[in-house]
């Protein structure tokens, strides 16, 4: 009896000491859990916003082969307001370079350089009025490259762009120490997750970006289409009008080159997954899905940069 | 016996950090009698165990997360080196396989793309030289297209002989570049690697945040030599698949100065094993005989320095061998077409002007 007194009596001081100490361990590991369960939020948060992406990022092929529709009364109307300008200026300039010709006499090579502007100007009255069935079937041939070169990538090869995100994101997770019950794993460290997180969502974000970056351009220098042939057609503006018409090529075209990139990147990814045997190790591949999804972006740009200078 | 040794000294330790504490709470909350502490230091007595009161169990758990934190980053960073140094020669040697079906299949459908506008480009050029009679400078520039283009024609059913051949050579001399130093161990970037990841797990230590970009330079710079190399094998893919395209552009008078750029960049892609060879035999040479240096971390510099060339040469070279494309393009091209327009002048063909192309081509030569 007197010895269980003594050892009752040993504890209770004991728990009178610890108090403070248990009273601090107790405290520490609920703000811990609450940080983890916070940790765990954000994660997750991040995790669904790359998710989505991945999502979108399974209809590439849809986005690349996206083209502006002419057909849609905002996009028409633009045009349409561009034309009916540029009508009666075309009609002006023939008339006073008509008049020029008729009347006025003067040197031969005055006389040859209006010879030659009011044909490109009758050739440039005819082009305006036509230009947006002339862009319709530019777009269309495109549009039918691109399609047609798409056929040709491995199935799933989406997947080829999205694998670096999920990689970064599982890197972050780890980090982040969110992989299960927050309440299980407590350990883990917040913010230098963010940058892999940051970086895995921007991969994907800004290649979607670029994309729809291409359509708002190609659709912007559609409506102006009838504007750009214009200026060629003159000789003193034909610096602007030969530029804005390289661009809308480029812009345009630019579509084929992404899907040749796309289907190159899967298609050498997944020849060097078949002949992974030998030496090829996971963190070349990841090297390699970074350098296409890289690739990827860079091409509208490179395309419209490298490719200029081609018409006369 | 073990056990009872052990559980003494559990409890001895457990004793004694319950008499320290009793201690320091005891003290803070009452000075002992006769004992005569200043009172500033009673003061910071005050202050350590309410201190400690709050942020010790904090501590430990800080300190708990953050070690997990570092090692399990140090892990991620030893199998990215790992596979960075088994795999570096390898991959600086390794060529797309080119004549895999998929890539046969799209270069197939290319060249069947491209007929139509051949037939097209050699139709306005015919029409023309038939049609519009032009500057004797023009009708030698058009002839010189025809039979470039004709010769494109047989050069894109030749895309993948060509670039195979161009692939080996580089892969050769790359392979030869390699032989000199047999001894060379890729194994030396760990050394640069773990100089900044030394760093990141001594900062983490006190700020998690603060080490961050030790980590990332830790796992950046082997990615990023990688990248470039990964960059380079699907260019050349890319390229091998664009070559009927390029041949034609290059034909073609009005897009030959794309072609030409597009040629240049296909030649330069072709050439990175050559120039990362070089930088990688340079760097052993260097690190193999620096070993007796004043300054401890000098081998990890010149480790960082390699990986930063590994990543900037190839660029850097891109940029400064511009002039290998055009004489490549030359020998490609334009000897041939000056040899066929001279042949065909000295027999006497209707049409060919041989004094008029052969100054036209001599100055796109020395273009």
């Amino acid at each position: 009896m007197r010895k269980n007194l003594i050892i009752i009596g040993s504890i209770a001081i004991l728990m009178l000491l610890l108090t403070t100490t248990v009273c601090g361990f107790f405290g520490a590991w609920v703000e811990e859990a609450i940080e983890a369960t916070r940790r765990y939020v954000i994660a997750k948060n991040y995790e669904n916003l790359i998710k989505e992406r991945i999502d979108i990022f399974k209809n590439i092929k849809e986005i690349i082969l996206k083209n502006p529709p002419l057909h849609i009364s905002e996009i028409r109307g633009v045009m349409n307001l561009f034309i009916e300008i540029l009508q009666p200026l075309c009609v002006t300039g023939i008339i006073i370079t008509g008049i020029y010709l008729i009347f006025l006499s003067g040197s031969p090579t005055g006389r040859a350089k209006a010879k030659n502007a009011f044909m490109m100007m009758i050739f440039a009255m005819a082009l305006i009025s036509v230009s947006p069935y002339i862009l319709m079937l530019f777009f269309s041939f495109s549009h039918s490259i691109t399609q047609n070169i798409l056929t040709h990538a491995p199935e799933n090869s989406e997947k080829y762009f999205t694998r670096t995100s999920e990689y970064l994101l599982n890197m972050a997770k780890d980090i982040i120490g969110s992989d299960s019950n927050p309440m299980e794993t407590p350990m883990g460290v917040e913010r230098p997750a963010m940058p892999f997180l940051l970086l895995s969502y921007l991969l994907l974000e800004v290649t979607i970006l670029i994309l729809k970056l291409r359509y708002f351009i190609v659709m912007v220098l559609a409506s102006i289409f009838p504007l750009s042939i214009l200026l060629y057609s003159f000789l003193s503006s034909r610096g602007i009008g030969r530029l804005l018409l390289e661009q809308t090529i480029l812009w345009t075209l630019a579509q084929v080159a992404m899907a040749l990139v796309f289907i190159t990147v899967a298609i050498g990814i997944s020849i060097t997954d078949v002949i992974r045997t030998m030496d090829i190790s996971d963190t070349i591949i990841l090297a390699m899905e970074i350098a296409g999804i890289i690739i990827l972006m860079f091409t509208p740009f490179v395309v419209a940069r490298s490719f200029r200078g081609f018409l006369p | 016996m073990e056990k009872k040794k052990m559980r003494k000294k559990l409890t001895m330790a457990l004793i004694s950090i319950l008499a320290l504490n009793l201690f320091l709470f005891l003290v803070s909350a009452h000075e002992p009698e006769g004992w005569d502490i200043p009172d500033e230091y009673l003061q910071e007595i005050k202050e350590i165990t309410e201190q400690m009161k709050n942020e010790h169990p904090k501590m430990w758990m800080e300190l708990s997360r953050r070690v997990y934190f570092c090692h399990q980053i140090s892990t991620k960073i030893d199998i990215i080196m790992e596979d960075f140094c088994n795999n570096l020669i390898a991959f600086i040697l390794l060529d797309p396989p080119l004549q895999n079906a998929t890539v046969i299949g799209l270069l197939n459908y290319f060249i069947l793309l491209l007929q139509p506008l051949y037939g097209i480009a050699i139709l306005l050029t015919g029409m023309y030289m038939l049609f519009v009679v032009g500057s004797p400078r023009g009708r030698a520039r058009a002839k010189s297209t025809l039979i470039k283009l004709i010769i494109g024609i047989g050069l894109i059913t030749l895309t993948l002989p060509i670039i195979q051949a161009i692939l080996q050579i580089i892969h050769s001399i790359s392979s030869l570049l390699f032989s000199f130093v047999p001894d060379l161990d890729t194994n030396i970037f760990r050394i640069g690697i773990t100089f900044f990841t030394n760093y990141f797990l001594t900062i983490t230590f006190f700020e998690p945040m603060v080490g961050v970009p030790f980590l990332f330079i830790s796992i950046m710079l082997p990615i990023a030599v990688l990248v470039v190399l990964a960059v380079r094998y699907l260019m050349i893919i890319l390229f091998t698949v664009f070559f009927p395209f390029t041949v034609l552009l290059y034909s073609f008078y009005p897009t030959k100065k794309i072609g030409g750029v597009i040629i240049k960049q296909t030649f330069l892609w072709a050439l990175v094993p050559i120039v990362e060879s070089l930088v990688l035999i340079s760097t052993w040479i260097t690190y193999s005989t620096i070993s007796i240096s004043p300054v401890p971390e000098m081998g990890a510099f010149i480790i960082v320095v390699s990986l930063l060339l590994l990543i900037f040469a190839p660029l850097v070279t891109i940029a400064l061998m511009n002039w290998i494309g055009p004489g490549i393009a030359t020998l490609l091209f334009i000897q041939p077409v000056r040899r066929v327009i001279t042949y065909f002048g000295r027999t006497g063909v209707k049409g060919t002007n041989r004094e008029e192309g052969y100054v036209e081509l001599k100055s796109e030569v020395e273009k």
